[in-house]
């Protein structure tokens, strides 16, 4: 009897302890996670609104975005043709035949701006909390940087996707009234991309009011967008912007002016030089990619158009060459064909040796990219032919990155706009002074007195092949137009069919052309020998401001958006 | 003194109402009864025996049944002779044997019985009935029951001592094709990974994971030759009584051998055997890749690059050399060991086991180890008071192989790599795709790596980079039980303490060929550590009333969990040799992370049972689960469950047949939710970090290094976020018929799983900018039939046989997919995997989960002129790039064009009907069992043929079926093309998709006892020694139509590659003494 009261009593403390236990549970299992900061407990420092502003930055650096896909694009465009077979999900988009589930190559791009979007936002949201007297230093850069890269990311998808009847998704965290719920809201889209184009603009001067010219960043801060970029960046909005309302061409040579003058800006002597590591921050300098060979940091776009395993030296990756079109714009004399391109027989230092191009890559076309080539100079081969000991390009193959920055807004761009600007209003002699900065540094013996629009449109595309400024959507802009001779002339760009010279030896820099399976061409009014259309670049057919003048909205974002997202006109939306 | 005696009475008084009050209020029934009953009993009916051997004399008896009934056909048997007898009409019997003889009386459905003759001359028998399979302990949740009467469905694997002799690894193997409507789907024959055990179709979209319970701990390490026996609770309403921490899937419970009093005992049992791997693709040789890499250039109106010819024309490397399927594979052998000693008396008893499995696998230098030790004790303290301890002991280490990467997975590599290359250069280093011999460019000038695309040496893969990862779990389980201070009432207190470490080493070396170049090598260590603890207190009462069976239990958990990891890289090491791979030789760090994460968890849970007169049984339960890990507000959940039986044999109406032994029928409900679909620490919403620069991305910011460290809101938060839960009805019939020949369960069930956790999908596209958060949305419904069967009969004392079967049918639909818009369209998933571009996975209201949502195809055009024939109403072409040898798609829709508006809903790789079939016999020492095993109403998408057909991607080497194409169309493999500008590949069309039915002989085994040879040594006659040896194949043969390695292709149905599963030559020896 006793033992059974003893453990009865044990029973009453079991019991005891459940129902304390069942008592004290809410705050026993309050738990929590160490490691990772919280909202709560973020925002509260200058180092944390550092960090924040670094997330900016992630998308610049990816494959998916400046590193290659952003080009699979200009593969519509006259000046560029893919050296490697691609599949559809690159030749919709080289075909001007898009269908909103296939071109998989697009589909990071989208993502990532409105990610970096989002980042800015809750950049600014959590700045504009702290009063504006009490910001330190760092947080309004910080809140000047975030302004820009929401500008910057806002603008890549407004411009691919904008159209004037139906404007891109966008949204401001500082406008909600209640941020935990709206955080997770589609943002509106807007009804035109005029009204995009309007928050950019709002947002890029809000940057430049907080940002510092470049030519104050001390070394430590370069790489962070800049007065000159947040101007530069009004630049080419306004420019785009002004296909749909000739009125914003107005306000663009005054901002030209300020950022050459305020921002010390200028070109350099020669053209050549601007290529070069040395020069990555030189007072042509507006934006770029900042990269890295040793982390392999930054943009690998110098190792994407590097030939295909670089002559087996190491790997390129071979995917973009010039076309015989862009070949033939240059005049003889102009010293940017020899520093944008090259052709068989050229010589070039390679791993320290003096080597004549040549390829046998699987569609050639004769020629072959060279902004980007200094990098490629230094080292030396080994027994093998493989390169080594340079610390300009990064040694993993699978991110070819250099210590080369990828430009993405150079000043020469600028000048090119604020020509473009006076032209667009009649002020054609005054755009020769710009246009003839940029003529006179390419030593392409033409003084221009009084430009045309198809002056502007050859001084651009020779100054900027090959560069992340969007070659395609220049031509959509000037095709759209109406039915001038340069409208026309941009539209027959688009829709043209893409050539290259044949060799009879690819394998071989002396090998003579192929005349025997290429044809006499003229093109530009120069005449070709032993030319061949390149492989899937035939003529293809395009409406300005058509269906495929913008780019489809990825079905499965149309369908995930339950109605909130409007597909562009003429395109599928499941 | 009077006072306070009288407060302790009060005292006691209040203890009692509470006492009875938790009794009444919580639960738990569950007879833990009926022993097992020996097949054979020795009767020995003399003491002693004449030495001296006698004549034989006439015997005379009668056998007689428990109700005084004659048997008749019982067989009377002279052991180790043919002489024997039959009983007559009236059980009578009369025959002819020695004083030394043992004669053996049997009877189907009956316990038989070995008599010494002796002197005896008249024999009155009765022979006892068989309650083997009615009187069956089933351990369920918190306790056990008799088989018998069981009213949910719950399945028990069994004969675990033939299948332990197989050359499996793990419980869900041996689980597969047991028990009907447990789906046991091999995730290739990857040495990392389990294969997924879904227990009556998948309901959460997110996978499904089952809840072990081993000895009533969930979660302990024990050792695969020490299970006794495997339940599963495949209702909610036997698993609800794990209320949350069911899983998605239900509860699998292990029952393990323990400590017996007795003699020591010493047990092996090990199993040795060679696996090889099946069906393997091969890959073009050097002389047919240049002719299809010809024929591509052709079509593009191009010729084959001059690096082609050049090789080509090398006497050395202008021919196949290398088979590197060939290079990859091997045989690997398979080892399992155990040893266990057992011992004790009354007060003490210990057992302790020790295994050892080592499995290689397949492809070379990849493997599995483990070492488990086990220690099994129990002290007996007073007649009410014992504790035991089970600690057991896990060290496991792995080195896998990823073979799903279309970059770099091994096999698909393997299928890349050109053929003339050799494996290494004269050097010893790995050869890239090209000869790079000095004296070959000396020769040839240039080496023409670019003819081929980036691959990487498939041996070097498999060999230089050193992935091993290392895990050791320590386990403390301590019980106190209070047995049954009141009678019927029992207690126990459990405390587990369980502590994970994990310690990966990854190193990567160089990469200097061509191909696929990497000059960067690195050294990464992962490292975590799990402790946690659960306190479990468990009060059970079991009372029979005369007719009456009462059962109650009460219990409640507390766990806490801790977890703290982290990893870092070293990068830039100037030597490569192993011994330097060392972090100290590192020439820079990256790719730091550190984490921290707790949670607590506390339940309650009641059960009641009922039973009346062994005819009526009802029982219910009920669980609340706490969570620490949920939202505030939702910290916690209910799970109920109620089941009823009825026993039609036991009713006194019935009369007694020896047709119908058994039959029962029952009905169960429940409810079970799903912990593990939320992560820890959910309710705590954070911030993200990673790491910018380095890796795959860099920094924007600085002039040198360009590496920070970035944080942003990367997720979505809920704080609505609960867990999802699943309700199940289930019927189900028990029988037993012909003498308990037969043994039938029949089963229907309907499981609804309700609000999914799933990422938002509607209204969540990426323009939010922020990852999609966790939502609760939707419902599956699953419901099925279920059958098993199995005829068992022994003929003679030499001869028995069984054959069995078992199958389920399973339907899967999505019954709610979430709000419909405003037009009232309502929400599509298009999650289920993809690859490069192809996305072939749709859910829509009504569909299955993960349904494939294609193009449909019709073959290829035999002609250009039949692709041009093939218009719209226009005129056009509705494939306007298509030439003969492009797949035809047909234009659903009828618009005249191929888009999006033709795709279709076909099917999914969830088998409709799954089915197994075994059968065995035992002749005298000999067994043979064999075990058949498949699927059917399975689809598959084959996405390698995405890389090893399609000449698009780029200059890869090819599986040999592309030589298919090469002579004209072929509706097998398209058109070899550089471009592919009909989208032959690219497009998500039923090209890919496959009929993935098969029908596998999963095992033939043969066995054979030795253990009457080693009972004639008397030292193991009198240990009762037993010895066995048996032959074993598993997955001997399959016959499918799927063209991939292997029709069990795990998840969605994405075939990207596997790691094949392969077939094993076994040998299992146990030995008992």
């Amino acid at each position: 009897m006793v033992m059974k009261r003893n453990i009865l009593l044990f029973f009453a403390i079991i019991i005891g302890m459940l129902s304390l236990l069942s008592s004290c549970t809410g705050s026993w299992l309050d738990t929590t996670k160490e490691g990772t900061p919280a909202e709560s407990n973020f925002w509260s420092s200058d180092d944390d609104f550092e960090t924040a502003a670094t997330s900016l930055y992630y998308c610049l650096s990816l494959e998916e975005t400046w590193g290659r896909n952003l080009f699979w694009e200009q593969g519509a465009s006259d000046d560029i043709f893919f050296s490697r077979t691609r599949g559809s999900a690159q030749m919709n988009l080289a075909n001007l035949s898009m269908d909103g589930s296939t071109e998989s190559s697009i589909k990071s791009i989208y993502n990532e701006m409105y990610t970096t979007m989002a980042v800015a936002n809750n950049i600014i949201y959590h700045a504009l909390l702290i009063d504006e007297n009490s910001r330190s230093t760092i947080v309004n850069r910080t809140l000047g940087e975030a302004y820009f890269m929401r500008a910057f990311s806002h603008f890549m998808i407004a411009y691919r996707y904008g159209r004037l009847d139906n404007g891109v998704p966008f949204e401001r965290y500082e406008d909600f009234t209640d941020y935990a719920t709206q955080l997770n809201q589609i943002p509106p889209q807007q009804n035109s991309v005029t009204d995009n184009y309007a928050y950019i603009i709002e947002d890029l001067q809000s940057a430049a009011n907080l940002l510092s010219w470049f030519s104050a960043y001390s070394s430590d801060d370069y790489g962070r967008p800049s007065k000159d970029a947040a101007y530069g960046y009004m630049v080419k909005v306004y420019a785009y912007w002004a296909q749909h309302d000739a009125s914003k061409w107005a306000l663009i040579p005054d901002i030209v002016d300020k950022v050459e003058t305020d921002g010390a800006r200028g070109l350099l002597d020669n053209f050549a030089n601007v290529f070069k590591i040395e020069n990555e921050w030189s007072q042509e300098y507006i934006w770029s990619v900042n990269s890295s060979a040793s982390n392999y940091a930054g943009s690998i776009f110098p190792g994407i158009v590097l030939d295909n395993k670089g002559w087996g030296a190491y790997n390129g990756w071979g995917n973009f060459k010039p076309t015989l079109e862009l070949w033939a714009e240059y005049n003889d004399e102009d010293d940017r064909r020899s520093a944008t391109i090259m052709e068989y027989g050229d010589e070039f230092t390679y791993f320290g040796a003096t080597k004549k191009f040549y390829s046998t890559a699987d569609n050639e076309c004769g020629f072959h990219f060279k902004k980007y080539m200094e990098p490629y100079s230094y080292g030396n081969l080994n027994s093998s032919g493989v390169g080594e000991n340079n610390s300009y390009i990064s040694t993993n193959g699978d991110r070819p990155t250099t210590d080369l920055n990828v430009p993405l807004m150079r000043f020469s761009e600028l000048l090119l706009f604020k020509a473009e600007a006076l032209i667009m209003q009649g002020q054609n002699a005054l755009a020769a002074t710009p246009l003839n900065r940029i003529a006179s540094r390419a030593n392409e013996n033409m003084v221009y007195t009084s430009p045309t629009m198809m002056d502007l449109m050859h001084e651009r595309r020779c100054e900027l092949a090959c560069e992340f400024t969007d070659r395609l959507m220049d031509l959509k802009r000037w095709a759209a137009g109406g039915s001038n001779d340069w409208n026309l002339d941009a539209l027959a760009k688009i829709q043209t069919a893409k050539h290259g010279i044949k060799h009879v030896d690819r394998s071989n820099s002396e090998s003579a052309i192929d005349t025997t399976n290429g044809v006499a061409m003229s093109i530009n009014g120069k005449s070709y020998v032993g030319v061949f259309q390149l492989a899937n670049m035939s003529a293809k057919s395009y409406v300005p401001g058509g269906t495929y003048s913008v780019l489809p909205y990825e079905i499965n974002q149309v369908i995930k958006s339950n109605g909130a997202l409007t597909q562009n006109s003429g395109y599928a939306s499941n | 003194m009077e006072k306070s005696k009288l407060i302790f009475v009060d005292k006691l008084r209040l203890l009692k109402v509470v006492v009875l009050f938790i009794l009444i209020f919580s639960s738990l029934a569950i007879n833990i009864c009926a022993a097992d009953k020996e097949n054979t009993s020795m009767a020995n009916l003399t003491t002693s025996v004449n030495g001296q051997q006698q004549g034989k004399h006439l015997i005379n008896g009668v056998v007689k049944d428990s109700k005084g009934e004659g048997l008749i056909g019982a067989s009377i048997l002279v052991i180790g002779t043919s002489n024997g007898t039959a009983t007559d009409i009236e059980g009578k019997f009369s025959l002819s044997v020695s004083p030394s003889d043992i004669i053996e009386v049997s009877s189907i459905g009956y316990i038989s019985q070995k008599i010494k003759v002796g002197d005896n001359k008249t024999f009155n028998l009765i022979l006892n009935e068989d309650n083997r399979l009615l009187n069956e302990v089933v351990v369920v949740g918190y306790g056990k029951m008799k088989k018998g009467d069981l009213s949910a469905a719950v399945s028990t694997v069994g004969n675990m001592d033939k299948l332990q002799d197989r050359p499996v690894s793990n419980v869900a193997q041996i689980l597969q094709g047991q028990i009907p409507g447990v789906s046991v789907v091999s995730n290739g024959g990857h040495l990392d990974s389990e294969p997924t055990v879904t227990i009556r179709g998948m309901g959460s979209p997110n996978g499904e994971s089952a809840l072990y319970v081993v000895d009533g701990v969930p979660d302990a390490p024990f050792n695969l030759s020490d299970v006794v026996s495997i339940t599963v609770l495949k209702d909610a309403a036997s698993a609800a009584i794990y209320g949350a921490y069911a899983g998605s899937a239900g509860v699998i419970l292990v029952t393990t051998k323990q400590a017996v009093s007795g003699r020591t005992s010493v047990e092996y049992s090990g199993v040795f055997g060679v696996s090889q791997a099946m069906n393997l693709p091969q890959s073009l040789t050097w002389e047919e890749e240049y002719d299809v890499r010809k024929a591509a250039y052709e079509d593009a109106g191009e010729s084959i690059p001059v690096g082609w010819d050049r090789i080509s024309a090398d006497p050395v490397y202008g021919k196949t050399n290398t088979d590197w399927i060939d290079e990859i594979f091997r045989s690997a052998t398979f080892q399992r060991h155990n040893v266990a000693v057992s011992g004790g008396n009354d007060e003490f008893t210990n057992r302790l086991s020790l295994e050892y499995n080592n499995t290689e696998g397949t492809l070379i230098n990849t493997y599995s180890k483990k070492i488990i030790g086990r220690l099994n004790s129990m002290w007996k303290l007073s007649k009410y008071v014992r504790i035991r301890e089970d600690a057991s002991w896990r060290d496991t280490q792995v080195r896998d192989v990823n073979t799903s990467s279309a970059e770099s997975g091994a096999i698909l590599s393997a299928l890349m790599m050109p053929r003339n290359v050799f494996v290494y250069n004269d050097d010893g280093s790995y050869s890239g795709t090209v000869p790079t011999s000095a004296d070959y460019i000396t020769e040839y000038g240039e080496t023409y790596s670019d003819i081929h695309g980036d691959v990487i040496n498939p041996v070097r893969i498999l060999k230089a980079a050193y992935n091993n990862n290392h895990l050791s779990t320590l386990t403390s389980s301590t019980f106190l039980d209070i047995m049954e201070p009141i009678k019927g009432l029992n207690f126990t207190s459990r405390f587990t303490y369980k502590q994970s470490n994990y310690f990966q080493r990854y190193y990567n070396t160089r990469r200097l060929e061509a191909g696929k170049p990497n000059d960067n090598n690195s050294l990464s260590y992962t490292s975590y550590r799990e402790p946690q603890w659960d306190w479990e207190n468990t009060l059970s009462y079991n009372r029979v009333f005369g007719v009456h069976n009462l059962g109650l239990m009460a219990s409640s958990t507390a766990n806490e969990y801790e977890y703290r990891d982290f990893s870092v890289t070293g990068n830039d090491f100037s030597n490569e040799t192993e011994s330097m791979m060392y972090f100290a030789q590192a020439g820079y760090f990256d790719n730091a992370t550190d984490t921290y994460n707790k949670d607590r968890n506390f339940s309650m849970v009641g059960r009641a049972s009922y039973s009346f007169a062994d005819r009526y049984f009802l029982t219910s339960s009920i669980r609340r689960d706490y969570a620490g890990r949920l939202p505030e507000g939702k910290k916690y959940g209910d799970f109920p469950s109620v089941t009823a039986a009825w026993k039609i044999t036991s009713e006194p109406w019935m009369p007694k047949s020896n047709v119908l032994n058994l039959l029962k029928v029952r009905a169960s409900w429940g409810k079970i939710g799903n912990l593990g679909s939320i992560s820890y620490g959910y309710g705590n919403p954070t911030l993200s970090s990673r790491i910018i620069g380095g890796g795959d991305v860099g920094g924007q910011v600085g002039s040198s290094t360009l590496v920070a460290n970035g944080i942003y809101l990367s997720t979505g938060y809920n704080d609505k976020l609960t867990w999802e839960t699943s309700e199940q009805i289930d019927f189900g019939l028990d029988a037993l018929l012909f003498n308990s020949r037969l043994n039938l369960t029949l089963d229907y069930f309907n499981k609804n799983t309700n609000g999914l956790i799933k990422e938002q999908d509607t209204d969540w596209p990426t323009t939010i900018g922020i990852s999609a958060m966790l939502v609760n949305d939707g419902t599956v419904n699953n419901r099925g039939i279920e059958v098993s069967a199995i005829w068992s009969d022994k003929i003679n004392e030499n001869f028995s046989y069984y054959v069995g079967g078992n199958l389920a049918t399973l339907r899967n639909r999505v019954t709610n997919i979430g709000a419909a818009d405003a037009e009232g369209n309502k929400p599509v998933w298009t999650s289920g995997g993809t690859f490069k571009e192809l996305n072939p996975f749709r859910t829509e209201n009504g569909t299955p989960l993960y349904s494939f949502y294609l193009i449909k195809s019709a073959g290829v055009f035999k002609t250009d002129a039949e692709a041009q024939a093939y218009v719209n109403s226009s005129g056009a072409m509705i494939q306007p790039d298509a030439q003969a040898g492009d797949l035809k798609f047909i234009d659903k829709d009828g618009d005249g064009s191929i888009d999006s508006g033709d795709k279709d809903f076909m099917g999914n790789a969830m088998p409709k009907v799954s089915f197994a079939f075994s059968s065995g016999f035992t002749w005298k020492n000999l067994s043979f069992d064999l075990m058949l095993q498949g699927v059917t109403g399975v689809k598959l998408f084959n996405a390698y043929k995405y890389t090893t057909l399609n000449e698009s991607l780029g200059a890869f080497n090819r599986s040999r079926d592309i030589l298919k194409a090469l002579n004209g169309p072929n509706n097998d493999v398209p058109r070899i093309t550089m471009s592919d500008p009909n989208g032959n590949f690219t497009t998500a069309s039923d090209y890919y998709l496959e009929n993935g039915n098969y029908l596998r002989v999963k095992n033939v085994s043969l066995s054979y006892s030795f253990t009457d040879l080693l009972q004639k040594i008397h030292y193991f006659n009198d240990r009762k020694g037993s010895c066995n040896l048996t032959l074993s194949c598993d997955n001997l043969f399959t016959i499918t139509d799927y063209s991939g390695i292997d029709p069990e292709v795990g998840g969605t149905g994405l075939d990207a590659g596997q790691y094949p599963i392969s077939r094993t030559f076994s040998l299992a020896l146990k030995l008992k003494f």
